[in-house]
C-alpha cells in the first residue's frame, strides 16, 4: 500500500511540475527571458525525477510481490522471478504508458541540457513538458498504474504465457522507447518554428535525436520480428497486422527525414518538408498508440481497450492543428535558398527516395485504416490482408532498392556522363547475381529482378568501403589504423553506408524467405519420417511431462545425426491456452523450423515443418543497420560531413561541393 | 519548381494507382454470421465469431470443426491447417472463406484474437 501511495504521489507531483514547466517554458520563449527558461528546464527535470520515482515504486511493487497494487496483481504472480518479473512492468497498458513517459523524460531531459537557454531551448522545454504533462494527466486521471486492491489477493494472475519469453525482455522496451523518443525531435521542430529559427542549427540538433528514435524503433521492430518468428511458431516474422503497421509508420516517415535533412544541410532546400516529416513521425506515433489502445481496428493483438483512446485522439488532433498552423504561419521563412538544378542529382535522388517512403507510409496507413474508412463511407467494413500489402508496396520497395544502387553514386547538383560510368560496377555485379540465379535453375522474372537489384545495391554500398580503404592505404601510418581513423572521422558517411549494406542484407533475407519458403504438415508416429526440402525428419520419441503444473509435450526428432527438440506446453490457468516451443536449426543459408502442432498425443504428433531460406540474413542485416546507426550518430568525429576529404564518389562538376 | 511538381505528381500517381488496384482486388468485407448463412456460395468473406464449446479435432489436429457464434446466431465452421496457439472455446476468431453447400463454412484462414489484456482469465 505504501508503494502505491508513493508512486501515485510522485506521479501527481510530476504532473504539477510538468504543467508548470510547460507554461513557464512557452512564456519564456515568447517573452525572451532566459532566466525563466532555466526555471522551466529545472521544473522539467524535477518532473522527470518524479516519473523516475514512480517507476521505481512500481518496479519495487513487482519485485516485492505487492499485490495490493492492482497492476502488479494483474500482471505477475508469486512463481515469477528474476528478469521476467521485472519486465512485467510494461506487460500491461498502465505500465507501458509509465515507461513511455519515463523514456520521454530521460531523453528529453538529456537533450535539453545542451539546448541552451535561448528561445529554441525555452520553447523546446515548453513543448516537451506539454507532451509529458499530457501523459502524466492520462496516468493520474484515466489509467493509473497505482490503483489499489483491498483486500490484497494472496497471489496475482500471472503473465500471459505468450509473454513468458526472453523476447519480452527486449522487444517492448525498444519499441515503446522508439515511440516515446519521436516526441523529442518533434519538440525541437515545433520550438524552431515558434522561435523562427529555420536555419541549419535545428537540423543539427534534431538529426541525432531523430536518428536515436529511428534506431530504437528499428531495433524494436526487428526484435518483434525475431520474437514472432522464434516464439509464435507460424514460420513467419511479419503479418501486416494493424499493430505492426502502426509501429512501422513513424519509422518510415523518419527514414525519409534522415535523408532529406541532408538536402537542407547541403543545399538549403526542402525546409518546410523536413519540418513536416518530423511532425508527421510524431503524429503517426501518437496515432499508433491511439489505434493500439482504443481497439478501434480489429487486430490479432488485442491490448486493453480502455478509456484512453479518446484522450489520444484529442491529443493527436491538437498536435496536427497546432503544427499545421505553425507551418503555415512560418511558410515565408521556409523558402528554399536554391532551386533544384537537375532531377538527375543527389538531391533529386533524395527527393524520389522521400516520395517513395511517404508513398509506402501512405499505403500502409491506408490498408490499416481501410476498415474505418469503408465502415464510415459504405456502412460495412472492408479489410485487406498481406496480399494487399505485397501488391501495393512491392513495386515501391523494388524501386527503393534500385535507388539504393544508383542514388549514392549521384553527385550533388547535377550528374554528368561520369555517373553512367560509375554505374558499371553495380550493374555488372547485379547481372552476375541474376546469371547465378538463372544457372541455379531460377526462371521466374521476380526473383531474377530482385537478385539483380539487391546485388547491385550491395555492390554500391561495398564500393564505398573499397574506395575508402584504397584512400586509407595512401595515408601515412599503418593501413588498418589509417582506415579506422578515416572511418572515425567520417562517421556519418561510413555509418550511412554500413546501414545501407544492412538494409540490402535484410532485403535479401526477406526476398529469400518469401520466395522460397517450403512447408509440410503431417501426422507422424514414432519411427516415421517426414521430409521437407532436403531434410528428412524422423520422430525418435515423444513424451509428456508436467512442468510447474503445466503439461508439456516433447517430440525428439532426428535430422541426419543431429537431434531437434520441439515442445508444446498447455497452461490450464489460462483456460487451456497452449504455447509452442519451436525447434529451429539455423544455418547461414536456411532455417529448418519445426512446430509441434495442437492435437498431439503420446506416440503420435502433428508436425508442421518449414524450410525458411535466408532468414538469418534478416537478423544479421538488422545488426549491421544498428551498428551503422550507432556509428553515424556517435558524438564527435568530423563536425560536418566529410571533414577529411575522401574524393567524392565522382568528381563534382566545376564549382564543386564547398 | 515545375520539375519538383512533375516528380511529385508522377510518384503520387503511381502510388495512388498501386493502392487503388490492390484495394480493388484484395479487399474483403466483414460479414455477419447471419449474412453468411443467408447466402451460401458467393464470394470469399470474413466473419468474426466466438468459438463455442463444441470443438472437434480430426486427423491428428490438422482439421478442426467448431461452431462460431455472433449475436446469438451459430455458424458451423471447418478449418484445415495450423491452429493458432491460443485457439480454444471462448476466444474470438476471424475466419476467412466461403459457405459450403452443406451449410458448413469452409475457412481458408483462421486468425485468433489474442486474449484481451494479455492477462489470465478469472479462475473458473
Amino acid at each position: 500500500m505504501l508503494l502505491a501511495e508513493l508512486g501515485a504521489g510522485a506521479l501527481l507531483a510530476a504532473f504539477a511540475l510538468a504543467g508548470f514547466a510547460a507554461i513557464v517554458g512557452l512564456w519564456s520563449g515568447w517573452s525572451r527571458q532566459p532566466l525563466l527558461a532555466l526555471v522551466a528546464r529545472r521544473a522539467f527535470w524535477g518532473a522527470g525525477a518524479g516519473v523516475v520515482a514512480a517507476s521505481a515504486a512500481l518496479e519495487a511493487g513487482f519485485l516485492t510481490h505487492d499485490f495490493s497494487i492492482y497492476f502488479v496483481a494483474a500482471h505477475s504472480d508469486l512463481r515469477m522471478s528474476g528478469p521476467l518479473l521485472a519486465a512485467a512492468f510494461y506487460g500491461g497498458q498502465e505500465g507501458s504508458l509509465l515507461y513511455w513517459t519515463l523514456v520521454l523524460s530521460v531523453i528529453g531531459g538529456v537533450s535539453l541540457a545542451s539546448a541552451g537557454s535561448g528561445r529554441l531551448g525555452a520553447y523546446a522545454t515548453g513543448v516537451l513538458a506539454t507532451i509529458e504533462a499530457f501523459f502524466l494527466a492520462v496516468l493520474t486521471l484515466v489509467a493509473s498504474p497505482f490503483a489499489t486492491l483491498t483486500p490484497a489477493p494472496a497471489d496475482g494472475f500471472g503473465l500471459n504465457p505468450l509473454l513468458r519469453d526472453s523476447g519480452m525482455l527486449v522487444h517492448p522496451p525498444f519499441l515503446l522507447a522508439g515511440f516515446a523518443a519521436f516526441g523529442v525531435p518533434f519538440a525541437f521542430a515545433i520550438a524552431a518554428l515558434l522561435a523562427g529559427h529555420a536555419d541549419a542549427a535545428w537540423i543539427a540538433h534534431t538529426r541525432r535525436l531523430a536518428l536515436l528514435a529511428w534506431g530504437l524503433q528499428g531495433a524494436g521492430l526487428t526484435l518483434g520480428m525475431w520474437w514472432a518468428y522464434h516464439v509464435l511458431g507460424w514460420g513467419g516474422y511479419w503479418g501486416w497486422d494493424p499493430v505492426e503497421n502502426v509501429a512501422l509508420l513513424p519509422w518510415l516517415a523518419t527514414t525519409a527525414y534522415i535523408h532529406s535533412s541532408q538536402v537542407q544541410e547541403r543545399r538549403g532546400m526542402l525546409k518546410a518538408w523536413n519540418f513536416g516529416l518530423v511532425i508527421l513521425a510524431f503524429c503517426l506515433a501518437v496515432f499508433g498508440t491511439f489505434v493500439v489502445r482504443s481497439g478501434i481496428i480489429q487486430s490479432v493483438h488485442t491490448f486493453a481497450i480502455s478509456a484512453i483512446g479518446p484522450w489520444f485522439l484529442g491529443f493527436l488532433a491538437v498536435a496536427i492543428v497546432v503544427s499545421g498552423a505553425l507551418l503555415a504561419l512560418r511558410a515565408p521563412m521556409l523558402r528554399a535558398e536554391r532551386r533544384l538544378e537537375a532531377p538527375l542529382s543527389r538531391e533529386g535522388a533524395f527527393l524520389l527516395q522521400n516520395l517513395l517512403f511517404i508513398g509506402l507510409a501512405f499505403t500502409v496507413l491506408w490498408g490499416t485504416v481501410l476498415p474505418l474508412v469503408s465502415g464510415l463511407l459504405e456502412g460495412r467494413q472492408a479489410v485487406v490482408g498481406p496480399s494487399f500489402y505485397e501488391r501495393a508496396t512491392g513495386p515501391l520497395f523494388l524501386t527503393l532498392l534500385a535507388l539504393l544502387a544508383a542514388g549514392p553514386l549521384l553527385p550533388w547538383k547535377r550528374a554528368g556522363t561520369a555517373w553512367l560510368g560509375a554505374l558499371r560496377v553495380p550493374a555488372v555485379i547485379g547481372l552476375a547475381a541474376a546469371a547465378g540465379l538463372l544457372a541455379g535453375g531460377v526462371r521466374e522474372p521476380l526473383p531474377l529482378l530482385l537478385g539483380f537489384v539487391i546485388a547491385a545495391a550491395g555492390a554500391t554500398s561495398v564500393m564505398e568501403f573499397v574506395r575508402g580503404g584504397r584512400f586509407a592505404a595512401r595515408l601515412p601510418g599503418s593501413w588498418p589504423a589509417a582506415a579506422v581513423r578515416l572511418a572515425a572521422r567520417n562517421r556519418r558517411r561510413y555509418g550511412a553506408y554500413l546501414a545501407h549494406l544492412g538494409i540490402v542484407v535484410v532485403a535479401a533475407g526477406i526476398a529469400g524467405s518469401h520466395l522460397w519458403q517450403q512447408e509440410r504438415v503431417a501426422v507422424v508416429r514414432t519411427g516415421q519420417t517426414l521430409s521437407v526440402g532436403r531434410y528428412a525428419l524422423t520422430l525418435e520419441e515423444t513424451s509428456l511431462a508436467v512442468i510447474d503444473g503445466n503439461p508439456t509435450y516433447t517430440a525428439v526428432l532426428g535430422v541426419g545425426d543431429e537431434q531437434l527438440v520441439a515442445r508444446r506446453t498447455v497452461y490450464p490457468t489460462f483456460g487451456g491456452q497452449s504455447a509452442t516451443q519451436v525447434a529451429i536449426r539455423s544455418t547461414a543459408l536456411e532455417d529448418l523450423y519445426v512446430v509441434l502442432a495442437d492435437g498431439t498425443t503420446p506416440g503420435q504428433v502433428t508436425l508442421i515443418a518449414f524450410v525458411n531460406p535466408l532468414v538469418s540474413w534478416i537478423w544479421a542485416g538488422a545488426a549491421l543497420l544498428i551498428l551503422g546507426t550507432l556509428l553515424g550518430s556517435w558524438p564527435g568525429g568530423g563536425r560536418e560531413p566529410a571533414r577529411l576529404r575522401v574524393p567524392a564518389t565522382l568528381p563534382a562538376p566545376a564549382g564543386g561541393a564547398e | 519548381m515545375t520539375r519538383w511538381v512533375v516528380l511529385v505528381g508522377v510518384v503520387a500517381g503511381c502510388v495512388g494507382y498501386l493502392v487503388y488496384s490492390a484495394t480493388g482486388t484484395q479487399a474483403e468485407y466483414y460479414r455477419t454470421v447471419a449474412e453468411v448463412k443467408g447466402n451460401p456460395g458467393g464470394a470469399d468473406s470474413r466473419v468474426l465469431g466466438t468459438v463455442q464449446n463444441d470443438v472437434q479435432r480430426l486427423d491428428g489436429g490438422l482439421e478442426v470443426r467448431f461452431t462460431a457464434a455472433q449475436d446469438g446466431v451459430n455458424l458451423p465452421v471447418a478449418f484445415k491447417g495450423q491452429l493458432p496457439d491460443i485457439f480454444r472455446p471462448g476466444i474470438q476468431v476471424v475466419v476467412e472463406g466461403r459457405m459450403g453447400a452443406d451449410g458448413v463454412f469452409q475457412a481458408l484462414t483462421l486468425l485468433a484474437k489474442c486474449p484481451s489484456r494479455f492477462t489470465a482469465a478469472p479462475a473458473a
